[in-house]
């Protein structure tokens, strides 16, 4: 028998049960207990919803609604953009042993003409979709999750051995705005680990070589650089605009300035440091954890702990040091897992071996303990006993 | 007694000779501590042991201070700070 689509949706009304937007409107007012499903495309969600709402297009809904309700017996109702979709959507339903689906006439345009409010999320765009589709195949990054990441600002304290894998797989991950912050130039010796600069960038500005390398693997980051030493009169002007530090930098006196810094302004700092073959890593969290201070409450004498560049490093080493503070940053942004917060993962690359061990936060620490004694940046090349050097 | 010592990064260097990799099993005598240890090694202490050390010192997976008593068996771990990350190849 033919019907036409007129025909077939006058028929469906008349078996289906149908509610005004006022109804509905009252019912989520008493909270009572039902579930709201927004049948409608993607774009039209995105222009805005009702509040409570889960989305399930028309398409997937037979596919998808089971796993969103499987009481058959739940108060299920619908809204598409006028009525007519979701009056199918129902009839669909109830085919299925749904018992108690009901369709919202008008829908969403009836919705706004009764002046009612309707929630706009930030959603992904197509391109955005396509790029991370490998993270929202993951549950515990999903959509959600990756606006979170393109929300996110992190803040890379040097943009060579660590800075470069870890801002590399950042960027990667679509970090929304980077900061770098790097006063060298690159150096060829740089290139046999610092994987963000090139040969023909010998010469060139770190933070110009990077920002390059980053924007042509995402053009979707906002890279803010930094091409100074950071200092005690700038380092809070800076972070004070990002929501984790990755501190990659290679002295003492910037190691205490970093850390001081973020406990103050209540920034985790993410952590990592290397030494030819070995390697650390870790998570200082103002507030629930201890910090650098807390391991090592006073630097180490001048020449007491020779740098990377008198004792060397393994190439390789800080891109699976730099990839693991990486991990950790992305974790902190999604708020999964177990952060390295109190913890130190050690990495032996000669024994092929990761261990962690807890370290506790020091109730007598200077500038996070029970009774600090810091509460502002001090000098730390004088602090350190060191000659001054650039961050980064 | 006998303890094992592990060194690492820039410790390595005061393991005692015929040390695998970064750790030694050693024999030392009852009611050793870990700063004595480290006179022992001949790794450099900058401060008095009293008031704390350049290292974070762990034994059996805990954090110490230089001045806890080991004991046989026990596993000591000193852990020093390091700069290092970019490297500054040309300063």
């Amino acid at each position: 028998m033919r019907v036409t689509s007129q025909e077939l949706l006058a028929r469906t009304k008349r078996e289906i049960h149908e509610m005004t937007v006022a109804q509905v409107r009252e019912k989520l007012e008493k909270k009572e207990p039902f579930v709201l499903v927004d049948v409608r495309e993607l774009d039209e969600y995105a222009e805005g919803f009702i509040d409570g709402a889960i989305h399930i297009p028309r398409g997937f809904l037979e596919l998808r609604i089971e796993n969103a309700v499987n009481d058959r017996d739940k108060e299920i109702v619908l809204y598409c953009a006028g009525g007519n979709r979701s009056a199918l959507a129902a009839k669909s339903l109830e085919e299925m042993g749904y018992t108690n689906v009901i369709s919202m006439a008008g829908g969403m345009t009836g919705w706004r003409n009764a002046g009612y409010p309707a929630k706009k999320e930030r959603m992904l765009t197509s391109e955005e979709r396509e790029r991370y589709s490998r993270h929202l195949r993951v549950p515990e990054v999903g959509e959600k999750g990756q606006i979170k990441i393109l929300d996110a600002k992190v803040l890379l304290i040097g943009a060579g051995g660590l800075g470069s894998p870890a801002g590399y797989y950042l960027a990667a991950a679509g970090v929304g705005t980077m900061g770098l912050i790097d006063s060298d130039v690159v150096d060829v010796t740089n290139l046999q680990r610092q994987i963000l600069h090139g040969t023909s960038d010998i010469g060139r500005p770190k933070v110009v070589s990077a920002t390059e390398t980053i924007k042509d693997l995402n053009p979707g980051v906002n890279v803010v650089t930094f091409q100074e030493r950071l200092m005690s009169d700038n380092i809070m002007d800076i972070i004070k605009d990002y929501d984790i530090v990755v501190d990659g930098c290679d002295n003492f006196p910037t190691r205490y300035l970093v850390n001081d810094a973020c406990v103050l302004a209540g920034k985790p700092n993410v952590h990592g440091s290397i030494y030819q073959f070995d390697g650390y890593a870790t998570v200082f969290y103002p507030g629930k954890g201890p910090c650098y201070r807390c391991m090592y409450p006073e630097p180490p004498p001048p020449g007491m702990v020779p740098s990377c560049d008198e004792a060397g490093v393994l190439g390789v080493l800080p891109g699976v040091v730099g990839v693991i503070q990486a991990t950790e940053t992305l974790k902190l942004i999604l708020g999964k897992g177990q952060p390295l917060i109190g913890r130190v993962l050690m990495y032996d690359a000669l024994d092929m071996s990761f261990n962690t061990f807890s370290v506790r936060r020091n109730p007598a620490c200077p500038i996070c303990g029970d009774n600090p004694t810091v509460h502002e940046l001090i000098d730390y090349e004088a602090f350190c006993g060191m000659p001054a050097q650039a961050a980064g | 007694m006998r303890i094992e010592v592990r060194l690492f990064a820039t410790l390595r260097r005061y393991l005692p000779p015929g040390s695998k990799g970064m750790s030694a099993r050693i024999d030392v005598e009852e009611g050793l501590t870990v700063s004595d240890l480290m006179a022992r090694l001949g790794i450099p202490q900058d401060r008095d042991p009293e008031s704390g050390t350049t290292y974070l010192i762990i034994v059996n997976g805990e954090q110490h201070d230089a001045q806890v008593t080991l004991h046989d068996g026990d596993c000591v771990s000193l852990y020093p700070p390091l700069a290092g990350g970019t490297c500054r190849d040309n300063s």
